[in-house]
């Protein structure tokens, strides 16, 4: 294996989801093997990639990269630092376990793993993309997928299972789909989600653009325009440059994060999908949003970084409290667990946005530990969903008799996500509540706050669902027994639990990466240190560019030679 | 000048009158099947010769190669003169790709004059090869205007829809309309090289020939005048908003065949980058031509998709997206930059398989409903999973998902055009959201929920032949999306000779290139 783990680790989902395509769906079983091997090679490959990551030395390792077009400086440019690392391995556990909460779909199952792998694969092509065309294309192929599992595989809301309609059509034939709000079907979900994140992902896409405009070296290589890129001090429209291009970068990221007030087509999306889609949607797509704006951003652009990142730290106190208060009054369990994830996703963005070594490792290890957790809630969701085929949690309840293995897992499950000391999540909770004291105290009581709010409607959703006396036409709902039912919630919670006690890998393993990321912020200097500088590497990058645009023209495409073929004397 | 490579064997004249000779031999045909399968037969020998030439094609290079020069009226300075460049050569192929599936696809789907059906595609095909053939501009013309003649008939006689004499007809004046003014044009710029030519007492007084038209200057004004009337032209054709109004009626009345050959095969938006940009490139520089053209093409984007948006028919939608799409080739290639004009070539033959394997889908659904009204689907990819899939992945190519061609031809267009002004990029990409919409939401209403009351229990899904037909199409469609080098390669030396052209303008070229005369 050794320096090819990272393409073993994108191409195994790709190359499992093009055997799929030659296998017939009557053959449920091999359909399933063929997902689930790919699957296990690409965690199995990511674990290697985990442990065997050096962070002693840092920087990017396991670097690959294929030359895709030499004109326009793109290549396909892998590479994994410490803070894409954990991420590429959460991604991987989380297909892996999506495999088994997906195991026993019935319709099209073929299809639905074709999308699944290809999701999760596109995921994973994010976190280890270093360049910025690759970045975008896999963003980009991230979120069309989504479409058709919600399409095809989700669910409908109570309310659009019950409405009325005389017509039959429900509505769905009209273009007002877009204000259709009282209607959540799970197309209008889908539609929703895809729109909202290709128009944002756009946003970034223009912000991508200008930096390789205005950067003029000729390339979408990160690793060159983050040394070389010069984007301070062009002023444009009132404002600089680099202003623009950082706000389209963030909110056009962030939308995927969901930051406050970007977060509306989560909670919908969330509740609509298929539970192994949730999983992954929650636990490792939201992330693609974070870890965009730190790769892309923090990156390339660290000085207006310093300068902007506290709107994130206003805008994040709104994504806790509002996401907590209607996650406590929402009545569907997908629909808590959705808003608990785009509240908890605030934390994430406190700890970016104080700019610190603690808190920003924090915050890497939050995105980690609450793909476990958020993945653990929405396999369990789906498992009541599918047993009881509602997820109205006023109408369930006193399921506790009837599945014990689920609700114990689910008590595990609310512990990791409120970070109750034993889980990953309560580490990361208090490094992002340590390391942001000092710059925003006032942010850090509204998570303490969150939290409680965590607790509140998570233990609320508990008690809906286990407690209280159960209605007798959910009597034939059964527990988790199977090997394959049990596994992926196991998998979950080992590795929560596993990384609370040893947590040092995983920590020294993100240090490696936030190191010379916050070291390149926070570095103040000197204004006539900065203008020489500036010169003598806006020079190098000249001679650099006018030498590969020596080299990218062929010499022979200029010269005139004379027509030696006509007939005509 | 261009450097010009002559092969020994007329390769391109077979190509071009392989198709016609075949119409007239199928004429002495009387049995159908055998009306069928000679014209299979025919067809799959252009797009032998055609890959044939593609293989032999130098790439990265800026010749015109295979080159055939036959003086026809020397007294005019018309001659036959064709050639293949890195611009054209991929259009060739595309062409003879498209007509074989277009004689599979109507091997069952037409039913009447099957004889003459045949004949007229084929004789379509000669004149489209002849329009991407030819060097010489009366020639070009020539077949531009005989390519109406067997578009004609196939939209009055073989189109399904009530309103089929009315969009044959407007399709035909409104390209003849535009014809006209580039005919005016075309002489225009013969009068301009006599006038040279004549004062430097150079042969011949007179010239059609794209070589020798770009080797004269031509004066600023002169430049801006023709660019209009050429414009105006290719923009009839292409169809540029706001020319368009004949494509909807063409492409929803006419036969599903001649829907893939307009949709497909960008005759107009060829003429701009073929003709227009480089003999006339201080006037495709000028600032009032940018802005208008950037405009129209703008407009366009959000135009063609926002009607493409509240379209019942999945004709008209096509119809709306294509100039949608077209508003994208457009704005391409009037950033006249090295990125744009790649971007809009790619995009060009991307079309041909995406928006043309859309209309074969439209015509795969119309055969087993009888309709491509929104009303009569509904829920089929339960019944029909294979078409829902082909369906699937050629409209995720039209709208742009990575990993197919789609992607690329956009993103290049997108780079271009920021890097010439980013105010029209950033209006231009949101044209990629309102795509994703259209598209996804018909598809959704057409092929998942519940299922529609009109759709048929007994709903076959694709049977052998339409599957070949959608699988040749999706194997192009990833190819180019994940392994474009070698379509790209093939054009870089031609866009790089544009890019340099662009550069230094007509009025540059004249120390440079003397016309060498070798004995």
């Amino acid at each position: 294996m050794g320096d090819y783990a990272l393409l073993y680790i994108l191409f195994a989902p790709f190359a499992g989801a093009i055997a799929l395509i030659f296998v017939s769906n009557r053959q449920a079983m091999l359909v399933r093997s063929i997902a689930a091997g790919s699957a296990f090679i690409c965690l199995l490959a990511s674990l290697y990639l985990f442990y065997s990551y050096d962070y002693v030395k840092g920087g990017f390792q396991f670097v690959q990269r294929f030359e895709w077009s030499r004109q326009l400086g793109i290549s396909l440019h892998l590479g994994v630092d410490g803070i894409g690392t954990p991420l590429v391995l959460a991604s991987a556990i989380l297909l892996f376990a999506g495999i088994f909460v997906s195991w026993h779909i019935k319709d099209r199952t073929k299809e639905f793993y074709i999308w699944l792998l290809i999701l999760a694969a596109a995921t994973i092509g994010v976190f280890m993309s270093l360049d910025l065309f690759f970045l975008y294309f896999f963003y980009e192929m991230s979120v069309i997928p989504m479409y058709l599992l919600l399409g095809m595989w989700g669910s409908h809301t109570k309310k659009y299972n019950e409405m009325t309609d005389p017509e039959g059509l429900k509505q769905r034939d009209s273009v007002g789909f877009i204000f259709n709000f009282g209607s959540n079907s799970k197309e209008y979900a889908a539609m929703k989600l895809v729109l909202f994140l290709s128009a944002f992902a756009v946003a970034a896409l223009m912000g991508i653009l200008l930096i390789y405009k205005y950067s003029g070296l000729n390339t979408f290589d990160i690793l060159v325009l983050r040394e070389q890129a010069k984007l301070m001090n062009i002023p444009v429209l009132g404002t600089t440059l680099d202003k623009i291009i950082w706000l389209l970068i963030f909110f056009g990221f962030a939308s995927i994060a969901p930051l406050w007030p970007l977060h509306s087509w989560s909670p919908v999306g969330h509740a609509a999908a298929p539970a192994a889609t949730s999983m992954l949607h929650a636990g490792v797509l939201m992330k693609l949003g974070h870890f965009s704006i730190i790769r892309v951003a923090f990156e390339i652009l660290p000085e207006t970084t310093r300068e902007l990142m506290p709107i994130a730290a206003v805008l994040c106190m709104f994504s806790i409290v509002y996401g907590g208060f209607v996650a406590f009054y929402a009545k569907d369990t997908k629909y808590v667990i959705g808003y608990s994830s785009s509240s908890h996703m605030g934390y994430v963005f406190l700890g970016m946005a104080a700019l610190d070594y603690i808190s920003l490792t924090g915050a890497v290890m939050y995105m980690f530990a609450h793909a476990m957790a958020t993945g653990m809630l929405f396999a369990m969701a789906g498992w009541v969903y599918d047993q009881t085929h509602t997820r109205d949690i006023p109408s369930l309840g006193g399921l506790s008799n009837r599945m014990p293995f689920i609700y114990a897992c689910f008590v595990v499950g609310c512990m990791a996500s409120i970070g109750v000391p034993g889980t990953v999540n309560f580490i990361a909770e208090v490094m992002i509540i340590v390391g942001s004291w000092n710059k925003y105290p006032f942010q850090v009581i509204v998570a303490v706050v969150g939290i409680v709010l965590t607790f509140a409607y998570l233990f609320k959703m508990m008690r809906g669902l286990f407690y209280g006396p159960m209605d007798q036409k959910y009597s034939h709902a059964h527990d988790a027994v199977a090997v394959v039912d049990r596994l992926p919630l196991l998998i979950m919670i080992t590795v929560s639990i596993g990384f609370f006690f040893f947590p040092m890998h995983l920590y020294n393993v993100v240090r490696s990466g936030v190191d010379p990321l916050i070291a390149k912020i926070t570095r103040v200097v000197p204004v006539a240190l900065q203008e020489r500088d500036a010169s003598s590497v806006t020079r190098e990058a000249r001679a650099d560019s006018s030498q590969q645009n020596v080299a990218a023209l062929p010499g022979d495409v200029l010269r005139l030679t004379p027509r030696t073929s006509r007939s005509d004397q | 000048m261009l450097e010009e490579l002559a092969s020994t064997f007329p390769i391109l004249t077979c190509i071009l009158f392989l198709p016609v000779i075949g119409a007239v031999v199928l004429w002495l045909f009387d049995d159908e099947d055998m009306v069928r399968t000679s014209a299979l037969a025919i067809s799959l020998v252009e797009l032998a010769l055609s890959v044939f030439v593609l293989l032999r094609f130098i790439p990265e290079s800026a010749a015109m190669q295979f080159s055939e020069h036959v003086p026809w009226i020397p007294a005019l300075g018309v001659s036959y003169h064709l050639a293949v460049d890195g611009i054209s050569v991929l259009f060739v192929g595309l062409t003879a790709f498209l007509t074989v599936l277009i004689v599979i696809y109507s091997w069952d789907t037409v039913r009447h004059q099957v004889k003459l059906y045949m004949m007229a595609l084929l004789a379509l095909e000669t004149t489209t090869m002849g329009v991407f053939l030819s060097i010489d501009l009366i020639l070009f013309f020539v077949f531009w205007e005989l390519m109406l003649i067997p578009s004609y008939f196939l939209i009055k006689l073989w189109g399904g829809g009530a309103e089929r004499h009315y969009a044959a007809l407007k399709y035909v004046l409104y390209t003849l309309l535009g014809s006209v003014f580039m005919l005016v044009g075309i002489a225009l710029l013969d009068i301009n090289y006599h006038q040279w030519a004549t004062l430097r007492h150079v042969e011949p007084t007179y010239s059609f020939d794209l070589l020798e038209l770009l080797s004269v200057p031509i004066a600023l004004s002169q430049q801006i005048l023709i660019f209009w009337l050429l414009f105006l032209g290719f923009a009839f054709k292409a169809p540029v908003f706001p020319f368009h109004t004949w494509l909807p009626d063409a492409l929803l009345e006419g036969p599903i065949g001649m829907a893939v050959v307009l949709a497909g095969l960008k005759l107009g938006t060829f003429g701009f980058i073929r003709f227009s940009i480089p003999l006339l490139p201080e006037a495709s520089k000028s600032q009032t031509v940018i802005t208008v053209i950037m405009v129209l093409g703008l407009a366009a984007i959000l135009y063609g998709a926002i009607m493409a948006l509240i379209q019942q028919d999945f004709r008209r939608l096509l119809a709306f997206s294509s100039i949608s799409h077209l508003g994208f080739v457009v704005i391409g290639l009037f950033a006249l930059n090295y990125q744009g004009l790649q971007g809009s070539l790619l995009t060009m033959i991307n079309l041909g398989f995406s928006t043309a394997g859309l209309f074969f889908i439209a015509g795969f659904l119309y055969s087993r409903q009888q309709s491509t009204q929104l009303g009569s689907f509904g829920g089929m990819a339960k019944q029909t999973p294979l078409l829902a899939s082909f369906f699937l992945l050629i409209g995720l190519a039209s709208i742009g998902l990575p990993g197919t061609n789609g992607f690329v031809g956009e993103f290049l267009i997108l780079l271009g055009t920021f890097k010439s002004n980013w105010l029209y990029g950033g209006i231009a990409v949101t044209g990629v959201i309102f795509g994703a919409a259209y598209f996804l939401w018909y598809y959704e209403r057409a092929m998942l929920g519940p299922i529609g009351k009109a759709v048929k229990d007994s709903l076959s899904d694709l049977h052998p032949r339409e599957v070949f037909i959608a699988s040749a199409l999706s194997i192009m469609i990833l190819w180019i999306g994940l392994y474009p080098s070698p379509f790209l390669k093939m054009m870089n030396g031609s866009i790089q000779a544009l890019v340099d052209r662009l550069e230094r303008g007509t009025v540059a070229s004249i120390e440079t290139t003397q016309p060498v005369r070798v004995e």
